[in-house]
């Protein structure tokens, strides 16, 4: 095997004379993104998320190889990567979406080379995501590695809204990780069409699926965060499904948010259906895209009744 | 005990092999060694993702469907559904899926048949004996009945215009596994599924 890999190393050796590539780094976020995703890295990982005052912060053991990654919180293992996951432990489950298309989203962010600097002791260097002249991102970089080290996700007013750094890092990855293996998969498929808007404050539809409760799953992202929206037309008693939900008020209208570690909630009743979003997107993107979902509200009786009667 | 350090020419080799992850974890063992401190191979290293990067990024090479054995994925559905498929088998299939409506269509024919056949209901070996008759006076009945269909008509007009009717059947947990499996397919930053969403205090 290690014959042939020569011929094969030999072969990319020589494309890459014939390409001219370069070890440079890219000045494109989707490269940097996908170098990110494809490293190999394992360690411990800090996470947080402060909104409002509202602080949530997580500590977890991740493995990252073959654009998959491996988390364990002690009692629960989880493998999510390439529209699958699956999850051992309290309870298990396995889930894999079926793609419609890669995305071809527009350049709402651009890279600023930073300086060069040392995150754990490791040589590493600083990028600045700007999104319309703001940073919105600062990531460290471990250089030989391409992995994420450090991140900070910055709100309109450039305060800090999301963090995330390892504490701990190694090259080492358990080589089981890439096996694929022997699950039953819950196969979900595109739906043709979802009564949501192609757009919403610059992100993009990008597929729908069919949700629980006869619902739907509409995934949305610009390219570097993302949520999904989850409604379905039956009014939900939110408060009662939800653990830490607390009132959010934006554009005059009253919302129930739950803050996570790495997610933020939105959980609301729209006149004839209930709504749900989780992403990872900054509160004032947020702001604009609920703005733009169908708001707050409740039913006129007699069209409740029509509705109930007649579907 | 101080490890082997490779030659160059294995080195790339051994690079490859990590990055595939089809090395034992000595050989692993080796290759962190390298990588966190010899700068020559970190170069080595980062040149050979990017070529790999470059590679990738290649338009992939579209096989006229009569090329194909029947043009279709038979057989490879089931094993689609089983999650046995490894990662570049699953990438083919996934990419034929999303063009062809004729596999799609039997994808969800195949899912929807191992649903019903999931969720038949055991047989209830003891459901046999007929149910005894209970004798009761005619004008008893008839006003009981009397009685229940007022108080239903008054429960359904009380429901349908006031009440909220049956809940969703969401948990926050299930939403959130479907949006970090989604997600995870997309360039960005990791999610963690809900539950492993373990708040420090």
């Amino acid at each position: 095997m290690i014959i042939r890999r020569i011929i094969v190393v030999g072969g990319l050796a020589a494309l890459v004379v014939a390409a001219g590539a370069s070890t440079a780094r890219a000045d494109d976020l989707s490269e940097y993104l996908e170098d990110a995703g494809n490293a190999i890295y394992s360690g411990q990982r800090l996470v947080g998320t402060t909104w409002d005052g509202i602080e949530r912060i997580g500590m977890i053991e991740v493995q990252h190889h073959g654009g998959f990654e491996s988390v364990d919180a002690g009692s629960v293992n989880a493998m999510v990567g390439a529209g699958r996951m699956y999850m051992d432990g309290l309870d298990d489950a396995a889930i894999s979406f079926v793609l419609r298309s890669t995305p071809n989203l527009g350049a709402r962010y651009t890279v600023e080379n930073g300086e060069a600097t040392r995150h754990l002791g490791r040589p590493a260097t600083v990028l600045d995501v700007v999104e319309a002249g703001k940073l919105r991102i600062r990531m460290v970089v471990d250089d030989s590695t391409s992995a994420p080290v450090a991140t900070q996700v910055f709100d309109a007013e450039g305060e800090v809204f999301r963090y995330s750094s390892m504490v701990d890092f190694s090259v080492w990855v358990d080589p089981s990780m890439a096996q694929t293996d022997g699950r039953e998969y819950r196969m979900m498929l595109p739906l043709d069409h979802v009564d949501l808007p192609a757009t919403l404050a610059g992100y993009q539809l990008i597929d729908a699926y069919a949700g629980p409760d006869d619902g739907r799953q509409a995934f949305y992202t610009d390219g570097l965060f993302s949520f999904s929206v989850f409604t379905t037309e039956r009014r939900a008693n939110w408060a009662e499904i939800a653990d830490n939900e607390l009132p959010y008020t934006t554009g005059g209208r009253d919302y129930l948010r739950v803050v996570t570690p790495t997610s933020v909630w939105v959980l609301w009743n729209a006149p004839a259906m209930a709504v749900a979003l989780v992403g990872d997107l900054p509160p004032d993107h947020l702001d604009h895209v609920l703005a733009e979902l169908p708001h707050p509200g409740t039913e006129n009786w007699l069209k409740r009744l029509w509705r109930k009667l007649f579907g | 005990m101080a490890r082997v350090i490779p030659d160059p020419e294995r080195r790339g080799a051994l690079f490859s092999a990590y990055l595939d992850g089809q090395l034992t974890p000595a050989e692993v063992a080796v290759v962190s060694d390298l990588l966190d401190g010899d700068t020559e191979a970190i170069a080595e290293f980062r040149a050979l993702m990017g070529v790999r990067r470059a590679v990738r990024l290649l338009p992939e090479l579209e096989v006229p469907p009569h090329l194909l054995p029947d043009g279709h994925l038979g057989d490879r559905l089931s094993a689609y559904l089983d999650g046995e498929l490894v990662t570049l088998e699953h990438r083919r299939v996934t990419h034929h899926l999303v063009d062809c409506v004729d596999c799609r269509s039997e994808l969800h024919e195949l899912d929807r048949a191992r649903i019903a056949v999931r969720s038949l209901p055991g047989v209830d070996m003891t459901a046999t004996g007929e149910m005894p008759a209970v004798p009761a006076a005619r004008f008893r009945r008839r006003f009981v009945a009397g009685s229940v269909a007022a108080a239903a008509a008054v429960a359904l007009f009380v429901g349908l215009t006031v009440g909220g009717g049956d809940q969703p059947a969401f948990s926050l947990d299930d939403l959130g596994s479907r949006h970090v499996a989604r997600a995870s397919a997309e360039p960005g930053f990791a999610v963690l599924p809900p539950s492993m969403e373990v708040a420090l205090p």
